[in-house]
């Protein structure tokens, strides 16, 4: 299977099985989820477990993730000051920098080319930014304008936490393109590639039975 | 001598005149022919219409006016009057059996009528979701692919 057709959906708050089901129906492939409920079903995507760390000072990073396995979690900060996003670019065991409604003022243009430089990806999520009010959203559109320019790897999920609220891939192309202005195949890169380079070091909470590619 | 000074200026003047005009003639042909060009290219000779094939999945069955309302006031509210005035977004048909549904815009507005599919997670008081299967040119290949696509 061509890589640009193994859709991921990296941020998801609980995996229950009304959700999986549509999603494998709406064609993704895995499922990065925060909570993993119970499942019945065994026809599922593959899903991997998401630890979403929130963090003010550069000392409390180090001791949340001392804590955590990073070889089987998804890793994802969100930064509550420059220090902590800076630092937090040239760290291994972080997988992804979050940008939320509240840390837009961390991203500036050296933490896009700091990311850059240490090919660390910026990840944002379609609920908690199509919920909060316009000028959030302009300051957002602003900030992704400038990661496209800064080069910056982009990670989109649905931020999910029931079934209504996932999207379909080719509609979550289409809002990325008409919203916020980004070329479409870095849209799709963002629910594709980029996200199964870093599933693909990971061991998945529940395998599916067509495994992903490692390559 | 004089005189012939004279005649030799009103030759130069007459010859430099004429070539001004010719030249100008030269410049306003070309200026007219590459704004024609650019206002062409701008131009768009007629809005054709593009009908997306779409499927609602949904926790209890949904109804035709619901579906047309939810996706017009999810339209509205993302890209404003002026652009729903111009793409004119309208659901033709929706198979209340089947869940599924033609939607119609102009081309130049499919793009976003897909989008705001996207952004629907409710029709009437009933969670759901639109999913986006097919854009075709005609109508009678939409229909075709409502009663043959699977989701």
């Amino acid at each position: 299977m061509n890589k640009l057709e193994i859709y991921v959906d990296s941020n998801v708050e609980v995996c229950d099985e009304k959700l999986v089901i549509l999603a494998l129906r709406l064609g993704y492939r895995a499922l990065v989820c925060k909570q993993v409920v119970d499942l019945d079903t065994s026809n599922t995507p593959e899903l991997y477990r998401k630890v979403v760390l929130v963090s003010e000072s550069v000392q409390d990073l180090k001791r949340q993730i001392s804590s955590i396995n990073s070889s089987s979690c998804f890793v994802t900060l969100i930064p509550r000051s420059v220090e902590v996003a800076r630092w937090a670019s040239h760290d291994t065991r972080i997988d992804t920098i979050m940008l939320t409604s509240n840390n837009i003022g961390v991203f500036d243009k050296k933490q896009f080319d700091t990311m850059s430089y240490y090919g660390k990806p910026l990840e944002i999520s379609l609920k908690d930014i199509s919920d909060t009010s316009l000028e959030v959203r302009e300051k957002v559109f602003r900030r992704l304008n400038l990661l496209l320019r800064s080069k910056v790897g982009l990670i989109v999920g649905s931020g999910a936490s029931s079934w209504n609220e996932l999207y379909h891939p080719y509609t979550m192309v289409k809002i990325l393109t008409s919203a916020f202005d980004i070329p479409p195949r870095v849209a799709l890169l963002a629910i594709t590639d980029c996200p199964r380079q870093i599933i693909a070091k990971k061991t998945p909470v529940r395998p599916s039975k067509q495994p992903l590619s490692r390559t | 001598m004089i005189q012939l000074v004279n005649i030799v200026l009103t030759v130069v003047s007459l010859a430099l005149l004429l070539a001004a005009l010719y030249l100008f003639r030269k410049a306003y042909f070309s200026y007219k022919a590459i704004r024609e060009k650019i206002s062409a290219e701008k131009r768009v000779k007629k809005l054709r219409k593009r009908y997306v094939v779409f499927a609602a999945v949904c926790e209890e069955k949904v109804g035709h006016n619901d579906v047309a309302s939810a996706l017009r006031d999810t339209f509205v509210k993302l890209y404003g009057e002026l652009t729903t005035q111009k793409g004119s977004p309208r659901v033709l048909i929706f198979d209340e059996e089947k869940q599924r549904g033609i939607a119609r815009i102009s081309h130049l507005h499919v793009d976003l009528l897909v989008a705001s599919l996207g952004f629907i997670k409710r029709v009437g008081s009933t969670k759901c979701i639109l999913i986006p299967l097919k854009v075709t040119g005609t109508i009678k290949k939409a229909r075709k692919y409502l009663d043959t696509l699977k989701l």
